[in-house]
């Protein structure tokens, strides 16, 4: 089953000046799938339109063309929503909650039952390795703490498929470790998972299947098994891709 | 499709709704306020009005020009040419604010019985009774000014006495009266009503100054029943 | 409705932690620091003085509260990216638009209640009558045109894309505001069809916040007090608010981020 369907899709952007009538295109005719339980990995140089990509799966963008099904459905449908769980890039939390207020607050919008509410806050510090801290001010959290809180108010809702915009950056080598460890248990419970990320040897480890964005297009995708028979590791294949043209 | 033009229906609605209502209000206060009420580059002297009636603070811009007054009043340096702006002064407050009554009361009582221009202080009345005609305590001062300027001593006091009964007279009243007193009555009877004016006044000048006056005519040594306003005060 | 009532939870705790309440110290230290000076050189008029400086403060240090509590939301949603993670949850962007604004004039509620509350200390030491019915409906509608703005406020932070592009407009409107009536008086008097025209646009378009000034009109005998008037004006404000809600409703709905 395909968890996520693109389709055909394109997004031109309008200038923001009004007076000017420039026109953007950051994503050209793209078309993939990512099916159930599988983690995709979407790379490319900074501007080849991943982030654009990602909001348009969110429903943050609409697309100028194409289509776009997550779960079988419309992202605009509340019950779809209600089944994805996205970390943006370099979240930010009100310095001043703990990390146990922000994710009631996470939870009360989920629309998560009072009664397992609690647990699932628990439930979700100790995924992420939060129960220890989760009574300190966010103003004493890391870097990669806030980055670990992102996450685990993206578990909240324990959904079927989890969108992490560059999850690993600004974090140090070990937290590149914690955070792999964390999404590779969650590949592990089961989750689909499609992430973008600048930092190749993580994919590597991680990802089941690799798309490169350049320039707005997509180039054929590839099970990184398959990348590291033929190219000897990812980013060899991604400076090929990238460096071309 | 549908929807989309029930929202701009429904839109339109509320704005036009919204605009008949502020019709309906704007209405009232126009009927309500006099013109001056609203920008009027004729009737508006002063930028600090002009800017007070467009945001609504004419009622404190009043009370800004009020302190303007007090001071100009408490300039002893204008003492020589006996404050001879005053009046405009007391013009500045109630043009701005025509509603201050207290202003009117404390202007034209200065005016007609402290610097004997009665002319001024009429003058002053009669403008706070062209906005205020329901004061009816304006007409008193207004009888205690006309006798002042006929020098009919007796119908004035009786008026001023008058307006001591009231709350929201200025202490200045207090002073005029107590003066007159000294003048026509006895040491007696002048220290007894300074000793009375010191426990009731709210002003805090006037309370010190009828302490002053009563200590002042003790001793001059004219008192009948010295302990008599030493009771009184003890109250 | 519990989506909605987390938002406006939130928005209204965040106005605590962000110290915005910070607006209300400066008005006791005004307003104490007002009243005394005020006694030592007007004692006989100081109640009026007290309760006129006090509603213009209250007046002032709302609308303030609105300002800083519409910067700190914009700033978080767009130079800190917080809106995209909220939308992509099972909220609607009505259900977040709606519960920003309850919790935008709770919080505004919360600053004039206190701000009333100590005005009406200094006006009972200081000899006054604090429970005078004026007194209390020049500050409620003070809090009226306040919920007004409030909603005027929403539509130009999903209309405008930069912080300072919407605070301009506010106070922009804010002033516009006070002064479409005299316009519209002036206007009455002089004979240019054209001027005559984009007033009375202006006059209907942008909130009349002169209907809800009531605050110096307290010591004149003939006020606009009457339940007529006040109903009127509460009507107004919610049909107005209501609209630019939908508007701004419509707007966000559309709004890419």
């Amino acid at each position: 089953m395909n968890v996520i369907e693109v389709k055909g899709l394109t997004k031109i952007y309008k200038a923001q000046d009004f007076w000017k009538n420039d026109r953007v295109t950051a994503v050209r005719d793209v078309t993939f799938s990512v099916q159930k339980g599988e983690v995709f990995g979407l790379l490319g140089l900074n501007g080849a339109g991943k982030t654009t990509l990602m909001k348009v799966l969110l429903g943050l963008l609409k697309p100028t063309n194409g289509s776009v099904l997550i779960l079988g459905g419309d992202i605009e449908d509340r019950a779809v929503r209600g089944r994805i769980g996205y970390l943006s890039e370099l979240p930010y939390f009100p310095k001043y909650l703990k990390a146990r207020e922000v994710l009631s607050y996470f939870a009360d919008i989920f629309g998560i039952d009072e009664k397992i509410k609690k647990h699932k806050i628990e439930e979700v510090l100790k995924i992420t390795g939060l129960d220890v801290r989760s009574d300190v001010r966010i103003k004493g959290f890391s870097k990669g703490m806030q980055g670990r809180l992102g996450l685990a108010q993206a578990l909240l809702n324990d959904p079927e498929l989890l969108l992490l915009d560059e999850p690993m950056s600004g974090l140090d080598p070990l937290g590149y470790k914690e955070t792999r460890e964390i999404i590779l248990g969650l590949k592990k419970a089961g989750k689909t998972i499609f992430f973008n990320s600048h930092i190749l040897s993580e994919v590597e480890k991680i990802c089941d299947k690799v798309g490169v964005l350049h320039k707005g297009t997509m180039s054929e995708i590839k099970t990184v098994a398959d990348i590291v028979k033929e190219h000897g590791d990812v980013e060899k294949y991604f400076v090929k891709i990238a460096g071309e043209n | 499709m549908i929807k989309k033009i029930i929202l701009v229906f429904i839109f339109a609605a509320a704005l036009l709704g919204s605009a008949c209502l502020n019709e309906k209000a704007g209405k009232m206060v126009f009927e309500n306020q006099p013109s001056w009420y609203f920008i009027n580059p004729d009737s508006y002297r002063k930028f600090l009005h002009l800017g007070a009636a467009g945001f609504g603070l004419r009622s404190l811009a009043g009370d800004i020009e009020y302190i303007n007054f007090l001071q100009y009043y408490g300039d002893r340096s204008q003492n020589v040419n006996r404050h001879k702006d005053l009046v405009n002064y007391v013009n500045d407050i109630t043009d701005v604010d025509p509603y201050f009554s207290f202003a009117y009361t404390f202007g034209s009582s200065i005016l007609a019985f402290n610097l004997d221009r009665t002319g001024e202080a009429l003058q002053i009345i009669r403008k706070g009774l062209e906005f205020n005609p329901k004061m009816w305590q304006l007409r008193l001062y207004l009888g205690a000014i006309l006798f002042k300027q006929d020098n009919k001593e007796g119908e004035y006091i009786k008026l001023l006495e008058d307006a001591l009964k009231f709350e929201d007279h200025p202490a200045i009243v207090e002073r005029i009266l107590g003066n007159i007193y000294e003048q026509i009555k006895t040491p007696q009877s002048a220290a007894e009503y300074w000793a009375e004016i010191y426990t009731k006044t709210k002003d805090k000048k006037t309370r010190q100054f009828a302490y002053d006056r009563v200590e002042a005519i003790i001793k001059e040594g004219k008192l009948t029943n010295p302990s008599a306003v030493i009771k009184i005060m003890e109250k | 409705m519990r989506r909605v009532a987390a938002v406006a939870e939130y928005i209204f705790k965040q106005s605590f932690r962000n110290k915005i309440l910070n607006v209300l110290i400066m008005f006791a230290v005004f307003g104490i620091g007002f009243a005394l000076v005020i006694s030592e050189l007007a004692q006989e008029v100081e109640v009026k003085m007290v309760t006129d400086f006090g509603l213009f403060a209250i007046g002032l240090f709302g609308f303030l509260t609105l300002a800083l509590s519409i910067t700190v939301q914009m700033f978080e949603e767009t130079e800190l990216k917080t809106i995209s993670m909220i939308l992509v949850k099972p909220v609607t962007r009505l259900e977040y638009l709606i519960g920003k604004y309850i919790g935008i004039t709770l919080t505004i509620l919360m600053n004039v209640l206190l701000m009333l509350i100590t005005l009406m200390v200094i006006i009972q030491i200081r000899g006054g009558d604090p429970w005078s019915l004026k007194l209390i409906t020049a500050a409620g509608l003070i809090f009226i045109s306040l919920g007004v703005l409030t909603s005027t406020a929403l539509l130009l932070s999903v209309i405008s894309t930069s912080v300072p592009g919407a605070l301009i407009f506010l106070f922009f409107i804010y002033i516009l505001g006070h002064l479409t009536m005299h316009l519209k008086h002036l206007a009455e008097a002089i004979n240019n069809t054209a001027a005559n025209i984009v007033i009375n646009i202006f006059y209907y378009v942008l909130p009349n916040l002169e209907l809800f000034n009531l605050k110096d009109k307290i010591f004149s005998p003939s006020g606009l007090f009457s339940p007529r008037y006040l109903g009127f004006v509460i009507l107004y404000a919610s049909l107005y608010s209501f609209a630019t809600l939908l508007a701004a409703a419509y707007v966000f709905e559309k709004k890419e981020y």
